[in-house]
C-alpha cells in the first residue's frame, strides 16, 4: 500500500507534465510578488487595497510572498521533481547508450539542485546585516569578533546632486591591531575572515540641542528621525539634514563634508507636525518656549555586512547550468 | 549627443519604416524585386544605425548600455541583426512582415528618448555591464524573432493566409530561435546575479527585475519541456512562445515603467 503510494508519487514527481505545470505555477505566483508591494507596513496595504484585502493578504502571506511557507513548499516540490526527473532519466540513460545530449540535460537539471543546495547552505551558515559607522568611529562585528573603523568618507556628485561615487576608507582592527585597510565602493567590497563588507549607503548623523527653561538636552538625530525632549515629551522631526548650507540654494554640491550643516525642523503639536524652520550651528530657531540649535554633524557610511559560504556552490551551479544548456542546445546531435 | 548619432538614428528609423512597407507589399504581391528592395533597405537602415551607435560609443567612451535610450537602440539593432541572419540563412522573407515592425518600433521609441550622455552611476561602474547587456541583446533579439514566427504560425493556423510559410517550418524556426536564446537568457540572469553579489552583497533579492527575468526564463523552460519531452507542436507551443515574449517585454520595459526596484536605469 505504502509502496504503491510512493511509486505513484514518484511517477507524478518525475513526470514532465507535472514539472511544466509546476514551472508555470511558480512563474504565476512570482508575478504576484512583483505586483503587490512586498514587506511594507500594514498602513501601506490598507491605503492601497483597503482593510478587507489587507487582512486577506496577511492571511495568505502575500505581503512577503518569497519568504512565505507556500513559496518554500512550491520550491521544495520543484526541487523534488527535478531530483526525481533527473535520476529517472539518468537511470534510463545508463541502461542505453549515454549520448552527449543526455549528459547536457542531466547537468542542466543537476545544476538547479546545486543552486538550491548552495542557497540553503548559505542561509543556514551565513548571515546578513547592516551597520552605520560614523567617520572616525569603530563598529564591533560580533560574528568575526573584529572592529571596523571608518577612517574617511568621500562622495562626488553630478550637477543634479546625484551621487557619482561614494567611497569609505575602512580599517579592520583585531586585538587592538590594524590588520587590514581598504577603500571600498559600490562594486568593490572588502573581505576579511570570509566576511564581506559592501558599500551600500551613506548619510549624516548629528545632534540637536534643545533648550527650555535653561534646561538643555543634546539629542542624537539623522534625516527622518524624531528627536524627543525627554523632560516634556515634546517631539521634533528632522525633515532634512544637509552637509552644507549651499545645498538648499540648489547650487552644485561637490563634497559631502559637513562644513556648514543645516537642518529643517518640524515640531509636533495638537494639529500634527508644523514646519518651524531651518537651523544651523550658528543660527538657532525659537518655537514656543523652546530654543533649537544644531550640534555637531558627521558623515556615516552604510555598510552591508555578510557571510555566505553557499555562494561558491551557487556559482558552481551556474557554471554547470551554462555547460549543460550549451551541450544540450548548441552541440549538434 | 552628437549630430551624427541622432541624425543617423533618424535615418535608420525612416529606413526601417520604408523597409517595413516594402515587406508588406511583398507579402501582398509576392514580387521578387519588391522583396529584394525590402531587404536592401533594411540592411541600409542597419548600417545607418550601426554608425549612430558607433558615434555614441566614440562620444561616451563606453558601450551604449547604461540607460534606457542606449539599451533600447542596442536592442533594436540586435533584433534587426538577428532577423537579417535568419532571413538570409533560411531564405524566407515573410517573417520580416512581423519582425521588422518590432525592430522599427524599438528604434523609433529609442529615437524619442533622452539622449544626453550621463556619467555612470556607482552601481553601473563594473565590467559586468558589458557582458550582462551584451548577452541580453542576443537573447532578446532572438526572442523577438521567435515571437514573430510564432505569431505567423498562429495567423496561418487561424486564417490560413497564403504568403505565410508552412506551419511545420514556422514551428521548427520558433523552436530554433528559442533554443538559441535560452542559454543567453540564462547568462543574463547569471551575470546579473554575480554582479548584484559584487555590488550589493546579494546574488538574489527578489527585486522585481530579477523576479521578472526568472518568470521569463521559467516560461521558456516550460516551452522547451513541452516541446522536447511532451512533443507539443503547433498552436499551444506557439501561444507559449508569444507569452514568453510578452514576459520579455515586461521584464525589460514594464518593470521599469510600472514597478519600482533597484534596477532603475533600464
Amino acid at each position: 500500500m505504502i509502496k504503491e503510494f510512493m511509486s505513484s508519487l514518484w511517477g507524478y514527481l518525475s513526470s514532465t507534465t507535472f514539472s511544466v505545470i509546476l514551472l508555470l505555477i511558480t512563474a504565476a505566483y512570482s508575478i504576484l510578488g512583483t505586483v503587490i508591494p512586498q514587506k511594507e507596513s500594514p498602513q501601506v496595504y490598507i491605503k492601497l487595497y483597503g482593510e478587507i484585502f489587507t487582512k486577506f493578504f496577511y492571511f495568505l502571506n502575500w505581503t512577503d510572498i518569497f519568504g512565505s511557507i507556500t513559496f518554500r513548499i512550491l520550491l521544495t516540490i520543484l526541487g523534488l521533481s527535478l531530483f526525481s526527473c533527473s535520476t529517472k532519466r539518468f537511470i534510463l540513460a545508463l541502461k542505453g547508450k549515454l549520448n552527449l545530449y543526455m549528459w547536457g540535460s542531466f547537468l542542466a537539471h543537476l545544476s538547479i539542485l546545486l543552486i538550491f543546495v548552495g542557497a540553503i547552505y548559505g542561509s543556514m551558515f551565513g548571515f546578513l546585516g547592516t551597520a552605520a559607522i560614523n567617520k572616525g568611529s569603530m563598529y564591533f562585528e560580533p560574528h568575526g569578533s573584529f572592529f571596523i573603523k571608518l577612517n574617511d568618507f568621500n562622495a562626488k556628485f553630478d550637477k543634479f546632486g546625484r551621487p557619482l561615487d561614494f567611497t569609505s576608507d575602512l580599517s579592520i582592527f583585531e586585538n587592538n591591531k590594524e590588520v587590514l585597510r581598504k577603500t571600498i565602493y559600490v562594486n568593490n567590497p572588502l573581505e576579511y575572515k570570509g566576511i564581506k563588507l559592501y558599500q551600500s549607503s551613506y548619510g549624516l548623523n548629528g545632534f540637536l540641542g534643545v533648550t527650555q527653561d535653561r534646561k538643555t538636552e543634546i539629542i542624537p538625530i539623522y534625516k527622518g528621525s524624531c528627536a524627543v525632549f525627554s523632560k516634556t515629551g515634546q517631539m521634533f522631526l528632522i525633515e532634512e539634514l544637509f552637509p552644507d548650507i549651499s545645498s538648499i540654494h540648489g547650487s552644485e554640491i561637490k563634497t559631502y563634508e559637513p562644513i556648514m550643516p543645516i537642518a529643517l525642523i518640524y515640531a509636533h503639536d495638537e494639529r500634527g507636525f508644523e514646519e518651524i524652520g531651518w537651523i544651523t550651528q550658528s543660527n538657532s530657531v525659537k518655537w514656543k518656549n523652546y530654543n533649537l540649535k544644531l550640534g555637531s554633524v558627521t558623515e556615516y557610511t552604510g555598510l552591508q555586512i555578510k557571510k555566505d559560504p553557499g555562494v561558491l556552490i551557487v556559482y558552481f551551479g551556474f557554471l554547470v547550468l551554462v555547460v549543460g544548456l550549451g551541450v544540450m542546445l548548441y552541440v549538434k546531435h | 549627443m552628437s549630430n551624427i548619432e541622432s541624425n543617423f538614428l533618424t535615418y535608420a528609423v525612416i529606413s526601417y519604416l520604408i523597409s517595413m512597407v516594402f515587406y508588406f507589399i511583398f507579402a501582398a504581391f509576392k514580387k521578387d524585386g519588391i522583396g529584394r528592395a525590402a531587404t536592401s533597405i533594411l540592411v541600409l537602415g542597419f548600417i545607418l544605425q550601426t554608425v549612430s551607435i558607433l558615434a555614441r560609443i566614440a562620444a561616451s567612451g563606453r558601450m551604449p548600455f547604461a540607460n534606457l535610450y542606449e539599451s533600447m537602440t542596442s536592442f533594436a539593432w540586435g533584433i534587426v541583426l538577428i532577423y537579417l541572419i535568419v532571413e538570409i540563412t533560411n531564405k524566407t522573407k515573410s517573417i520580416g512582415v512581423v519582425v521588422v515592425p518590432i525592430g522599427f518600433l524599438a528604434a523609433l521609441y529609442a529615437s524619442t528618448l533622452n539622449k544626453e550622455i550621463e556619467p555612470l552611476m556607482p552601481a553601473l561602474k563594473s565590467n559586468w555591464l558589458l557582458f550582462h547587456v551584451g548577452v541580453a541583446v542576443a537573447a532578446y533579439g532572438a526572442f523577438a524573432v521567435s515571437a514573430g514566427t510564432a505569431a505567423l504560425y498562429l495567423l496561418k493556423d487561424y486564417l490560413n493566409i497564403k504568403f505565410i510559410p508552412s506551419k511545420e517550418k514556422l514551428d521548427a524556426l520558433t523552436y530554433k530561435m528559442i533554443a538559441f536564446a535560452l542559454p543567453f537568457m540564462t547568462l543574463v540572469i547569471i551575470t546579473g546575479a554575480i554582479w548584484a553579489e559584487e555590488a550589493w552583497g546579494r546574488y538574489w533579492s527578489w527585486d522585481p527585475k530579477e523576479t521578472w527575468s526568472l518568470i521569463t526564463w521559467l516560461i521558456y523552460l516550460g516551452y522547451m519541456h513541452a516541446r522536447l519531452v511532451l512533443k507539443w507542436r503547433g498552436r499551444m507551443a506557439a501561444w507559449l512562445a508569444l507569452i514568453g515574449f510578452i514576459a520579455v517585454i515586461f521584464t525589460y520595459l514594464g518593470v521599469n515603467l510600472l514597478l519600482s526596484g533597484l534596477h532603475s536605469y533600464a
